[in-house]
């Protein structure tokens, strides 16, 4: 309880700074007045309709990533487990990616989310099949970087065959990942798919604590193994799908909040769900942050930054894995 | 119900190889029953097809008169605790979250246990003397004390009947003992163990009956003094074998 409410306080408190801090100087009074509908109009669309719709994508965007990596970590008892590093993200991606250039998003603006889960469940299964069969840690994260490498050259096949010839920009952002110009109307289409996805996963977290013991003996403890795995991959699915629809990929996120939220939970993979959530969005959002005040003309990728802070993590975590042979 | 567990005719195939060939086997209530054999014998196979974990291809098995394979997996848990021969933990949880994990079918979480959970859980906790050690992490334990707590986990469910597979491997003869009283006093009160071990002094010492596997076929079976004969170690482990001593002092040598 004391950990969830830490973590909400942070989250609070990186988004208000996301409210703050930006390329433009505006002072605090200005920025209360903005938020509230008064003062400069200038002001007020910077503050209403730039920072605030971008720092709480992020917060939902790294929420999501958070307790989807965690959900997956728990179902294949793996901790390098995430949508990045499986290619669920990327295949949410290409399912958004295809709304787009097909028109489809223009004509129903569900396409984009719906087209994402559509691919992540698909991605989010495959790896859960494969995974059945290769039990290591290493092997997973090879299954993964295959699906990832495979949705990454999807994407831009069908950027370079859309009818509308996108622009590189296009694809850099799909598959670097970037929450610049996102707007409440994206926020309102995303959280749903987001929320269901994070309540699915929850109603799975007791099943995810008796895969402690592995497969069959979870099974002869109580478990309906096929239904915790139906909640998580379809869980994982809504809610990387519902992210990257709007954002693109962003990775590691999901590897990096469960690791450090894991020891102030003695170790426990159900109640590291929610948690893992408040971390990922928290640390997205300053990620976010932080990009935005780097000295540089063009910004930094939100998916560049996450991953130059989590791909060093990943590594170190790997290499941990590997020197203990694998957990307990 | 006196009958807890029933095997008929039972045939395990694993990747095409017949591991279990028409094994037949029962366990009564009060009952503690061994399966020896070497390895490779079908114990593992055997026990886990019982518990319908793995696939029967012939033959029946019958938990409390019904299919345990088309059981809800929280009854057939209540009903049987089962221990894997290599039992894992993927996290390393705390000693007594482990044991708690044997609550789940009883609806018992760390977030909220009933009176009853917590009596099952400390119950458990004590009978594999781990009261000391109910706060450590599993990765800070030593390989016997992380059996007995996966045991303590297999004791937290309650469950009637406790099946388990090699419960003393890497046990030290103390513990090894320890593991018999629990066994013993499983079957005292009313309930039934099926145990599988290469420890033929602890199932003679132990079972009231004993079930000697090879090649996926039971060789001998009844009291151990009656089925563990010469000419049957000699037809199991292909080396000459006796029981020899009394009581608690029975050991079995090979040539």
């Amino acid at each position: 309880m004391k950990l969830l409410a830490t973590l909400a306080l942070a989250s609070l408190a990186v988004i208000a700074a996301g409210l703050f801090i930006g390329p433009v100087a505006l002072s605090v009074s200005e920025v209360f007045a903005a938020l509230f509908g008064s003062g400069e109009p200038q002001a007020q669309a910077i503050v209403q309709e730039v920072r605030a719709p971008r720092v709480v994508m992020a917060w939902l965007v790294g929420a999501a990533l958070g307790i989807t990596g965690a959900a997956l970590q728990g179902l294949l008892r793996n901790p390098l487990a995430d949508a990045g590093v499986l290619g669920v993200s990327g295949f949410a991606a290409l399912g958004a990616v295809l709304a787009f250039v097909s028109g489809a998003a223009a004509l129903w603006p569900m396409a984009p989310p719906v087209g994402a889960l559509a691919l992540a469940f698909v991605a989010a299964l495959s790896v859960t099949v494969l995974a059945a069969a290769a039990r290591n840690a290493a092997t997973l994260a090879l299954i993964g970087v295959g699906l990832s490498s495979f949705a990454g050259g999807l994407i831009a096949l069908a950027l370079n065959l859309a009818p509308n010839p996108a622009a590189l920009a296009d694809l850099v952002n799909w598959t670097l990942g970037s929450v610049e110009g996102r707007s409440f109307a994206d926020i309102a289409l995303a959280a749903p798919f987001i929320a269901i996805g994070a309540v699915l996963m929850l109603i799975a977290a007791p099943g995810l604590r008796a895969l402690t013991l592995g497969e069959e003996a979870a099974g002869a403890l109580g478990l309906r193994l096929n239904r915790t795995r139906v909640l998580v991959v379809l869980g994982a699915a809504a809610a990387a799908g519902g992210a990257t629809a709007f954002v693109g990929v962003i990775g590691f996120v999901g590897v990096a909040a469960p690791h450090l939220i894991r020891p102030l939970v003695a170790h426990d993979p159900a109640r590291l769900l929610l948690p893992s959530a408040l971390a990922g969005g928290a640390m997205l959002a300053l990620a976010d942050v932080i990009v935005r005040v780097l000295p540089g003309d063009t910004e930094l990728k939100l998916g560049v930054a996450a991953a130059l802070i989590g791909g060093p993590l990943f590594a170190l975590i790997a290499a941990r894995l590997a020197a203990k042979g694998g957990a307990t | 119900m006196t009958v807890l567990l029933e095997v008929t005719n039972a045939v395990v195939e694993l990747g095409g190889r017949r591991v279990v060939d028409g094994v037949s086997l029962s366990v009564d209530r009060g009952e503690i029953v061994a399966l020896l054999g070497p390895n490779g014998a079908g114990k593992s196979s055997l026990i886990r097809a019982a518990l319908g974990l793995i696939e029967l291809k012939e033959g029946r098995t019958r938990l409390y008169g019904a299919d345990p394979a088309l059981m809800a997996p929280d009854l057939r848990a209540r009903r049987a605790a089962y221990l894997p021969q290599k039992p894992e933990a993927a996290w390393p949880l705390s000693v007594e979250a482990l044991a708690a994990l044997g609550r789940y079918a009883h609806g018992g979480a760390p977030e909220r246990m009933s009176a009853d959970d917590v009596a099952a859980v400390e119950a458990a906790l004590v009978a594999c003397g781990l009261g000391a050690l109910r706060k450590r992490r599993l990765d800070e334990i030593s390989g016997g004390e992380r059996v007995r707590a996966h045991l303590a986990r297999t004791l937290a469910h309650a469950a009637p009947l406790l099946v388990l597979d090699e419960p003393t491997a890497g046990l030290d003869p103390a513990q090894t003992l320890a593991v018999a009283d629990i066994l013993r006093a499983q079957a005292g009160a009313d309930g039934a163990v099926l145990f599988s071990t290469h420890d033929i002094a602890l199932a003679a010492r132990a079972a009231g009956r004993v079930v000697l596997m090879r090649a996926g076929r039971v060789i001998a079976a009844g009291a151990p003094r009656d089925a563990l004969t010469p000419s049957a170690l000699q037809d199991a482990y292909g080396r000459p074998g006796r029981l020899i001593g009394e009581g608690a002092a029975i050991a079995a040598v090979f040539d």
